[in-house]
C-alpha cells in the first residue's frame, strides 16, 4: 500500500519548491521563505521535509490512497530523536552516512512511513540527495583563459570518468548536517537566516567536508570545464578548444561586463544581475538557477569568491569574480584566478566552495 | 458455477514475505528454468530457484533463499531460508526452511520486469499466487547532464525491510586511509571497486589505463610525494601506448617543479 504513495513522497522530497504556499511556511524553527532565496533550496531539503510533516506547509499532511474503494492515509512518522540545535520536536528524518558496499549510496536521509489505518506497521526508506550535483560530460577540455601560444595550452580529457559537480555552493545547512554526523554539535550554525548562505570554511575544513562524503573540493580545471560552453556539444573531441570569456557569451566585450569596463556610468539591469551577481546588484539571491552554465552549474561568475584548488598552477586557486567587485573589474572573466592562502579572514571577502564526486561503480 | 467459486475462494493471496518489496537484487536465479514455465525436473531434487537480497533497517543486507523440491515420488515442497548476503543458497540447500509450503502439485515463477511472480497449486484446488514489485530495482541510467550522482549510483529511494526498530546508524568502514580499494592490474584489468568502504573518500594513482588503482584517503594529486594527477588519454588525439616507464607519460602530470616517478606502473610526484 505504501508503494502507492511513493511517487507523491518523491515529489514532496525532490520538488519541495512546488509546495510553497502563498502565505508562506509555518515552521520558523525549520525553514522560512525569504526574498533572497531561490526555489532550488527547497528541493531535497530535509528541513522542508520536517516542516511539511510537522504541518507547516499544509494543515493535514496526509497522502490519500484509494485501494478497492477504501481510502487509506500515508504519512511520515517522527521516529527519530530531536536535534536540540534545531528544535525540541522529534525528527521526521535522519541523515546517515554509510559504507557504499552492497547498496551504492554513501549518504542519504532515512525516513519512516506509516499507514494511519494500520497502526504498528511502518516502512523505513532512504531518500537520496538527487538534487545536489550534475554530470560533467566526457570530452576534451582546456584550462584557464585562451592561451597566447599553442604550447601554453593545457588540454585534458575526462573520458572514462563519471564526474558530478555540485550545482551550488556548499551551504551552512549542509555543513550543519556534517557537524551533526561528526558530533560537532557546538559548531552548528543556529541562525536560520544563514542556513542557505554559503559555508565559509578554511581550505582544510573544505577538504574535510567534501572527503567525508567521498567527494573532493571542486578543482579549477573542472570549474572551467563546467563554465565554458563548448562550441559543439555533440563533438566530444573537437580539433580546437574554445575559451569563452563568460558563461553566456563568448566575447566579454559584447556583454554587460565589457560595457561596464568602457563606460564608468553603466547602470546594471536586473537581467545583468541574474547573469552574474556583482557589486551594485541590489539583491543577492542564493540557490537561484538564473546563472546556470551549459551543464547546470550555478554562479560561474560573480556572487562569492570561490575556492578552486589548482593542480596545474597551484598559486591560482581562487575565483575572485564576486559581488564584492564592480562590474568593471577585470576579474569578472572565466579562467581568471588569483592566489588564496586557504584561511578565511575578517579583512578579506568570504570564500565559498563546492564539491565534486567521481563515481566508480 | 460452484466449481468456479471453489477455485476463486481457494486462490489465496499469499503470505509472501512483506519485505521483498525492499529487495535490492535477485541473486542465484536458476539458470535453466525459464520464466513462467512449470518446473518438472529433476524429480525429487532440491533446487535453488532464486535468492532475494534486501536491506534491513540497519542497512545490513540479507538474502532469502527460495528453494524447491521438484515433485516426483512425493508432492513438491517450497521453503524460504534467510541467510546473510555473503552466503550462497546452494550451501544451505538441505537445511530446514524458516517457512515451508508442502504438498505442491505444480509451481512456476518469474523474476522478469522487476517483479517476482510465483504461482503454486496444491491438492483440493488450492492455489497460492505471489506478485511482488521490487521497488528498489531500477534501470541503470546512462550518465547525462542533469543526472545527479545519487541517481546514477542507486535508486532515488531505497525501501528498507520494515518491522525492526530503527537503529542509530553507526557506520563501520572496512578500509582505512592508504588501503588499496580498487585494484587495476598492470595490463589494465580492473576488479570491482571497494572504494565505498573508505571512510574519507579515495584518490587515484594513474597508471596509463583508462582507470587506475585507487586508495582510501583524501590526498591531493600532483603534490610532492603524492600521486600524479590524471590528465586523460584522448586529448592527445592520436592512439598511443601509455605507460609510466616505457610508454607516453602524457596521461598524468605533477605540479610545476616536480617530476613524475614510477612506482611499479603507478605515476607519483617527487
Amino acid at each position: 500500500m505504501i508503494t502507492e504513495a511513493l511517487p507523491r513522497i518523491l515529489e514532496i522530497w525532490e520538488h519541495g519548491d512546488t509546495l510553497l504556499p502563498k502565505e508562506g511556511l509555518n515552521c520558523p524553527s525549520e525553514i522560512s521563505y525569504d526574498q533572497g532565496l531561490g526555489r532550488s533550496y527547497f528541493n531535497c531539503q530535509p528541513h522542508l521535509w520536517q516542516c511539511y510533516w510537522e504541518g507547516g506547509v499544509v494543515e493535514f499532511p496526509l497522502i490519500k490512497i484509494d485501494i478497492f474503494g477504501q481510502t487509506f492515509h500515508v504519512a511520515a512518522r517522527g521516529s527519530f530523536p530531536s536535534v536540540p540545535a534545531y528544535s525540541e520536536k522529534e525528527r521526521f528524518y535522519q541523515m546517515i552516512k554509510r559504507p557504499g558496499s552492497g547498496i551504492n549510496l554513501s549518504y542519504g536521509f532515512v525516513v519512516d512511513l506509516e499507514v494511519r489505518e494500520i497502526p504498528g506497521l511502518s516502512q523505513p526508506l532512504i531518500l537520496a540527495d538527487t538534487c545536489r550535483d550534475t554530470y560533467l560530460p566526457q570530452r576534451i577540455y582546456g584550462l584557464g583563459s585562451a592561451p597566447k601560444r599553442k604550447e601554453d595550452e593545457f588540454l585534458w580529457d575526462n573520458f572514462g570518468r563519471d564526474l558530478f559537480i555540485d550545482r551550488f555552493y556548499v551551504s551552512n545547512q549542509q555543513v550543519n548536517e556534517w557537524r551533526l554526523l561528526t558530533g560537532e554539535m557546538s559548531r552548528i550554525v543556529s541562525d536560520r537566516k544563514l542556513w542557505y548562505q554559503p559555508a565559509i570554511l578554511s581550505q582544510f575544513e573544505q577538504r574535510k567536508y567534501c572527503s567525508y562524503f567521498g567527494k573532493h573540493v571542486l578543482e579549477a580545471k573542472y570549474f572551467d570545464a563546467a563554465s565554458m560552453a563548448p562550441v559543439d556539444q555533440k563533438d566530444s573531441m573537437p580539433s580546437k578548444i574554445a575559451y569563452p570569456q563568460t558563461p553566456w557569451q563568448r566575447d566579454l566585450s559584447k556583454s554587460f561586463l565589457g560595457l561596464a569596463r568602457i563606460n564608468p556610468d553603466y547602470q546594471l539591469s536586473p537581467l545583468d544581475c541574474q547573469l552574474a551577481q556583482v557589486e551594485g546588484c541590489t539583491s543577492h539571491r542564493f540557490f537561484t538557477t538564473d546563472s546556470a552554465s551549459w551543464m547546470g552549474m550555478n554562479f560561474p561568475l560573480g556572487f562569492y569568491p570561490e575556492s578552486l584548488p589548482n593542480t596545474v598552477d597551484p598559486k591560482k586557486n581562487l575565483k575572485l569574480s564576486s559581488k564584492f567587485l564592480p562590474a568593471s573589474s577585470e576579474w569578472h572573466e572565466l579562467g581568471r584566478r588569483t592566489n588564496w592562502n586557504g584561511e578565511q579572514g575578517s579583512e578579506t571577502p568570504p570564500v565559498a566552495f563546492r564539491c565534486y564526486e567521481e563515481v566508480v561503480l | 458455477m460452484i466449481y468456479l467459486l471453489l477455485i476463486f475462494s481457494s486462490l489465496l493471496q499469499a503470505e509472501v514475505p512483506l519485505y521483498w518489496t525492499s529487495a535490492f537484487s535477485i541473486e542465484e536465479r536458476h539458470e535453466f528454468y525459464k520464466d513462467n514455465e512449470i518446473i518438472a525436473s529433476p524429480k525429487n531434487a532440491w533446487q535453488v530457484l532464486f535468492g532475494v537480497v534486501y536491506p534491513d533497517s540497519r542497512l545490513n543486507l540479507h538474502k532469502d533463499c527460495v528453494l524447491y523440491r521438484v515433485p516426483g515420488d512425493e508432492l513438491g515442497m517450497l521453503k524460504i531460508k534467510k541467510i546473510s548476503q555473503s552466503q550462497s543458497c546452494e550451501s544451505i540447500l538441505f537445511n530446514d526452511g524458516d517457512v515451508t509450503w508442502k504438498e505442491i502439485k505444480s509451481l512456476q515463477f518469474s523474476t522478469a520486469n522487476h517483479t517476482i511472480q510465483l504461482n503454486m497449486t496444491m491438492p483440493k484446488y488450492k492455489a497460492e499466487s505471489w506478485n511482488v514489485k521490487l521497488v528498489n530495482l531500477s534501470q541503470k541510467k546512462p550518465p547525462h547532464t542533469e543526472l545527479s550522482s545519487a541517481e546514477y549510483k542507486s535508486p532515488k529511494m531505497i525501501l528498507l525491510a520494515p518491522g525492526t526498530e530503527l537503529a542509530k546508524f553507526a557506520p563501520k568502514f572496512k578500509l582505512k586511509d592508504g588501503d588499496l580499494c580498487h585494484k587495476v592490474s598492470d595490463d589494465c584489468i580492473a576488479e570491482a571497486s571497494n572504494c565505498g568502504d573508505c571512510s574519507n573518500g579515495w584518490y587515484e594513482a594513474p597508471n596509463g589505463c583508462m582507470t587506475g588503482p585507487k586508495y582510501c584517503g583524501s590526498q591531493e594529486c600532483g603534490k610532492k610525494n603524492a600521486t600524479a594527477c590524471r590528465r586523460g588519454m584522448k586529448f592527445q588525439r592520436s592512439v598511443k601506448k601509455f605507460g609510466c616507464r616505457d610508454g607516453d607519460i602524457s596521461f598524468a602530470y605533477c605540479s610545476p617543479g616536480l617530476r613524475m616517478q614510477c612506482i611499479g606502473t603507478e605515476a607519483w610526484c617527487r
